[in-house]
């Protein structure tokens, strides 16, 4: 009996440690087997951009096995509170949506990952952040939409400063090659010199087939004064604008396309399951791919451009308000 | 400014009120034209500027495309739109980056500074002067917040790229702000003219029954009767109004009551008057023929012992006939029938005159008697000579009569003087009996006399010095008494005159006439009143107690004028014979003595040039002196007596006992008399002979002695300028008063003495 005993325990409980002392040097596995607890910062902000952090939020909470505990960072917050919050927490992995977020954690080491998401610049200051899902549409994206409606364009413009958008235009730029389609780039440090490279724009596109882009870039675009001076031109014109600003297509440009902030915080969620497994992360500066589309059909409909009903049927928003 | 008040006050209330609501309106409507011409020309200021803001901010926003592709095209774009607001005179907008000037429209206004340099941070006043402003804007890109932004939490982006500048006109603000004024003005004088008429028939009609009380109460007051005022309104008007018809009510009845009453009291005086009148007449009228008849049965042939019951019968009807005078006078005063005349009078003469009268008839009591004028009184003052008489006769005859031995002095001493009155102090001073302390308040009582035994020692009614004192104060002037028991009395009257300023050019003729005076007098008195002489003639004088010391003075003789000596009192006078002779021969003398008539008799009428019975009276011996230097005086007397044998009188009387004394009077004066029983009889007589002189008794009946008087007034001129003088028992000033306004001459109140009667004809003799 007492051998027997010997002969049964004895292997079972050499498993148990053997797989314990494995465990002890893959916790992230082990961990990432159960709910990993991960910490969302966002701004406080009232509605109707709440909504884009309780979308994300969802959409991060909707991706399995991730606990997430989301913090709205107020006025009062500062960086000792929110570190007492991240703290307690412990947390596994920290997404901070805007740069408000960013700048809460900035200086600390929590020795997480940490994914910057919703914002439009690339946040340097913080080296655990592993990844960035900027807050810019996919230009690549936007040109692949704008192939289908306007076949014949071949080129792009856009009027930028360079030094904000830098790892956008070359990210664009490589892509493009394969696309047939050629980006050209207007530097403009200021409104002034954004309106000037505009209206010498405007006068001289091929509309044929060049067209223009307007990024989102406040150093080169007003709503007030440039938006109305380049749609107005368009319209004349009929030239073909596509934007990454969504109001700029209620306003009358072509199309433009905007983030689907569920999809984004699904995207971030499994992103962040794959680091939590151990997973490189490959791009570690991207676009937000997780978009949405908008289409006037006024402009449409002026421009004289066919799109076919179920090429119609793919934009998610239709301008101006009311169309089907 | 005190005149314009003055005026106010003595506005009706109606037109106080009006113009207290005028002067408040105006000022009202001043203060809220002023008020509201300010708050509106500030709003419209306050308006025009935040326009001129609203233009520039409006210029900028505008701009902002043409700064940032640098398009003057673009610039002037919107600087057209501003240009169309009224008061846009001068636009520029300026480029920040360039740092010039992208577009200007207009000049520039000079004296507002530009400040190009700087960039407002909004828009803003920049300028302004009296007739312009200048304002300037930043021309800023926002960056709005999107989704991004809010994301970045960041805020929106500005950027300045320039600025505008705008010059606006104030014209269009001045010509609001005279629009303002102009319409508030306009309105408050429309307002102001409405309110006016309103109000002043509002207050007419509120105020109209004060004017209707009013004017009731201005009637009254000058005795319109049966007014009442009858007033509708405030109800405190209507008690005011009640209460002076009540009142009226009231005084009118107290009017009526009061006529009445005074009716009776002017009835009762005019009965009473016409009483004293009555009774004066129906008791002087007998009294005149007693008087008279004793007066004439004194001058027949009559026993010592005749003479004496006769003199008793004269006395005793004098007496009454005095106490008769003293109790009408007395009730014609008490009633206020006297009244005082102001005739010129010589009062020194008066007084003296009536001294001598009542020496003369107490000569045998030896009291010496004198009148003491002072030399600054004037002789002649306006006066009633009758009453004064009347008291002057009164206080002397109480002074004479309590009174046994000493003196009786008259003294008469200036006390104030002015242009044209003088307040003269006129002393009876005896030295009589005396009168107690306790008895000199009730002196001037009516029918008060000291005690029982002085009305038996001395008689009396009482009614003198009431009679005195009542008359004294009709005159004006005031009587007091200062007495010692047997030391004396004094009677003082302060009395005021008008007094007529008439020089004593015969004391300077004497005076040319006399150098010097000697006075001779033992009495003390007598010494007095000889120096007084000598001083009322303005001459110099030496006096003795004895004519013997005369030569020890060796007094100088002036050739041409003649040395005055004045003896008084020598018992034995021709002891000084002797002197007398010395004075004749040595000097050009004039030697006058002074006696007593009754005690001494006249001496040495060889050596003395005349007698003059005493008391000494300065006016009779100037007359003297006068007719013995200028006129003969002995030749004067016969002429006078010639007179009286060729004068014919027509006696004028009704009553048969008067009838009698007069003639008896006259004849034994030795005048002619006729006789006529009424006016128309004497009438008759004077048409078929002539006369002398008519004396007229007043009552008769047939014709009075008024109607005859003017029937004879009316005669052809010879017979019309017949002397009257009247012969009454009414002795009222009144009655005198009608006689010469007839055309009598003068007057002998009845019952006369025969004296009287010889004076009056007398005086009519030295006239004609």
């Amino acid at each position: 009996m007492q051998f027997t005993y010997k002969l049964v325990c004895y292997p079972i409980a050499f498993h148990v440690l053997f797989l314990s002392f494995l465990l002890s040097f893959s916790s992230k596995v082990i961990a990432f087997e159960g709910n990993a607890n991960i910490v969302v910062l966002y701004p406080e902000v009232k509605e109707p951009y709440l909504k884009i952090f309780n979308e994300a939020i969802k959409g991060l909470e909707s991706v399995s096995n991730l606990s997430v505990r989301a913090k709205s960072i107020k006025k009062k917050d500062n960086v000792r509170s929110i570190h007492r919050f991240i703290t307690k927490e412990k947390p596994k992995a920290i997404v901070a949506f805007g740069r408000r977020s960013l700048s809460m954690i900035q200086g600390m080491s929590y020795s997480v990952p940490i994914i910057s998401a919703a914002s439009l610049s690339v946040f340097k200051e913080i080296d655990d952040i592993v990844m960035t899902v900027a807050y810019v549409p996919d230009p690549i994206i936007m040109f692949e939409l704008l192939k289908k409606i306007f076949p014949e364009v071949r080129k792009v413009h856009v009027v930028i400063k360079k030094s904000n958008w830098d790892w956008l235009l070359k990210y664009t730029a490589d892509k493009m090659r394969s696309m047939s389609l050629s980006l050209e780039v207007h530097e403009a440090n200021s409104l002034q010199e954004s309106a000037r490279i505009y209206r010498k724009l405007l006068k001289e596109i091929k509309v044929e087939n060049e067209c223009l882009w307007l990024p989102q870039d406040r150093k080169t675009i007003d709503k007030k004064n440039i938006i109305p001076m380049i749609l107005k031109s368009a319209w004349n014109k009929e030239i073909v604008v596509l934007s990454s600003n969504l109001s700029h297509v209620d306003k009358g440009v072509l199309f433009g396309m905007y983030p689907d902030n569920y999809k984004m915080g699904v995207y971030i969620g499994n992103k962040l399951k794959k680091i939590l497994s151990g997973n490189e992360v490959i791009e570690p500066v991207q676009p937000l791919r997780q978009l949405k589309s908008a289409i006037n059909f006024r402009t449409v409909k002026h421009m004289g451009l066919e799109i076919k009903p179920h090429e119609l049927e793919i934009f998610d928003l239709k301008f101006p308000k009311g169309t089907r | 400014m005190k005149k314009l008040l003055q005026k106010f006050d003595s506005a009706s209330l109606s037109r106080q009120v009006t113009l207290l609501f005028i002067m408040a309106i105006i000022v009202v409507s001043i203060s809220l034209t002023v008020g509201l011409s300010a708050l509106n020309t500030h709003i419209a200021v306050d308006r025009a500027m935040k326009e001129g803001i609203s233009i520039t901010e409006a210029l900028a926003n505008n701009s902002s495309l043409s700064l940032l592709l640098g398009s003057k095209k673009s610039a002037q774009e919107a600087v057209e739109a501003v240009l169309t607001f009224p008061g846009v005179v001068q636009v520029s907008v300026h480029d920040y980056t360039a740092k010039n000037i992208l577009y200007q429209y207009g000049e520039v206004e000079p004296g507002l500074e530009q400040n190009d340099k700087n960039i407002p941070e909004k828009s803003i006043l920049e300028n302004e002067n009296s007739d312009y402003w200048q304002f300037t804007a930043p021309v800023i890109i926002v960056s709005e917040p999107s989704e991004e932004f809010i994301l970045e939490g960041e805020e929106p982006l500005l950027q300045v790229i320039g600025k505008v500048k705008v010059l606006i006109s104030k014209d269009e603000l001045k010509t609001i702000k005279n629009t303002i004024i102009f319409g508030s003005l306009s309105i408050t004088a429309f307002v102001f003219v409405l309110s006016f008429f309103v109000l002043r028939r509002i207050i007419h009609k509120t105020t109209r029954p004060f004017a209707v009380l009013s004017e009731a109460m201005l009637n009254s007051g000058k005795g319109m009767v049966g007014l009442r005022a009858n007033i509708k309104g405030a109800r405190e008007l209507t008690n005011i109004a009640k209460t002076f018809n009540d009142m009226m009510d009231v005084l009118e009845k107290n009017e009526n009551e009061l006529i009445k009453a005074r009716d009776a009291a002017l009835e009762a005086s005019r009965l009473k008057s016409e009483f004293v009148a009555n009774i004066s007449h129906e008791i002087r009228t007998p009294m005149n023929g007693i008087l008279g008849m004793l007066s004439l049965i004194d001058h027949n042939k009559l026993s010592k012992e005749e003479k004496g019951y006769i003199a008793i019968a004269k006395e005793s009807g004098n007496l009454l006939l005095s106490l008769i005078d003293g109790i009408l006078d007395f009730s014609k005063i008490s009633v206020g029938k006297i009244e005082v005349e102001k005739i010129e009078l010589n009062l020194k003469q008066t007084l003296e005159n009536i001294i001598v009268l009542h020496s003369n008839n107490d000569l045998s009591s030896n009291l010496e008697m004198a009148c003491f004028y002072d030399p600054d009184a004037p002789f002649f003052v306006l006066g009633d000579s009758v009453r004064l008489q009347q008291v002057f006769n009164n206080l002397i005859g109480n002074a004479i009569k309590f009174t046994k031995q000493g003196s009786v002095n008259v003294f008469v001493k200036l006390l104030e003087k002015n242009d044209k009155k003088v307040t003269l102090e006129i002393k009876f001073s005896d030295t009589g009996v005396g009168i107690s302390e306790e008895f000199i308040p009730k002196l001037f009582d009516a029918y008060s006399q000291q005690d029982g035994s002085i009305k038996r020692r001395f008689g009396g009614t009482g009614l003198g010095l009431a009679i005195c004192e009542k008359l004294v104060k009709l005159m004006g002037g005031t009587i007091r008494v200062e007495s010692q028991i047997s030391v004396g009395t004094d009677m003082i009257l302060t009395i005021p005159f008008e007094y007529v300023d008439k020089l004593n050019d015969q004391a300077l003729l004497l005076c040319e006439k006399i150098n010097h005076c000697f006075l001779v007098s033992t009495d003390g008195v007598c010494k007095s009143a000889l120096m007084d002489v000598a001083k009322q003639f303005g001459l110099s004088s030496t006096w003795s107690d004895s004519l013997l010391t005369f030569r020890e003075y060796k007094l100088q003789k002036t050739s041409g004028k003649y040395l005055l000596v004045l003896i008084n009192g020598i018992e034995d006078v021709d002891k000084y014979e002797s002197e007398l002779k010395y004075l004749r021969e040595t000097y050009d003398a004039i030697i006058v003595r002074f006696f007593n008539p009754v005690l001494e008799k006249k001496r040495l009428t060889n050596l003395i040039d005349w007698h003059m019975t005493k008391p000494v009276r300065s006016t009779q011996l100037e007359q003297d002196l006068l007719s013995y230097f200028f006129k003969n005086g002995k030749a004067k007397k016969s002429k006078e007596q010639s007179l009286h044998e060729e004068c014919k009188i027509l006696l004028v009387e009704d009553n048969p006992v008067n009838q009698k004394v007069a003639k008896a009077m006259l004849v034994k004066a030795g005048y002619q008399v006729d006789i006529a029983m009424n006016g128309q009889q004497a009438l008759d007589k004077l048409k078929i002979s002539d006369y002398d002189l008519a004396l007229m008794d007043c009552q008769m009946p047939v014709m009075d002695g008024y109607v005859a008087t003017q029937a004879i007034r009316a005669l052809p001129e010879k017979k019309s300028k017949i002397p009257i003088i009247a012969l009454s028992a009414n002795v009222s000033a009144e009655d005198q008063s009608k006689c010469f306004e007839v055309g009598m001459n003068g007057f002998i109140p009845k019952p006369f003495t025969k004296k009287q009667l010889e004076s009056e004809l007398k005086k009519w003799y030295k006239a004609s």
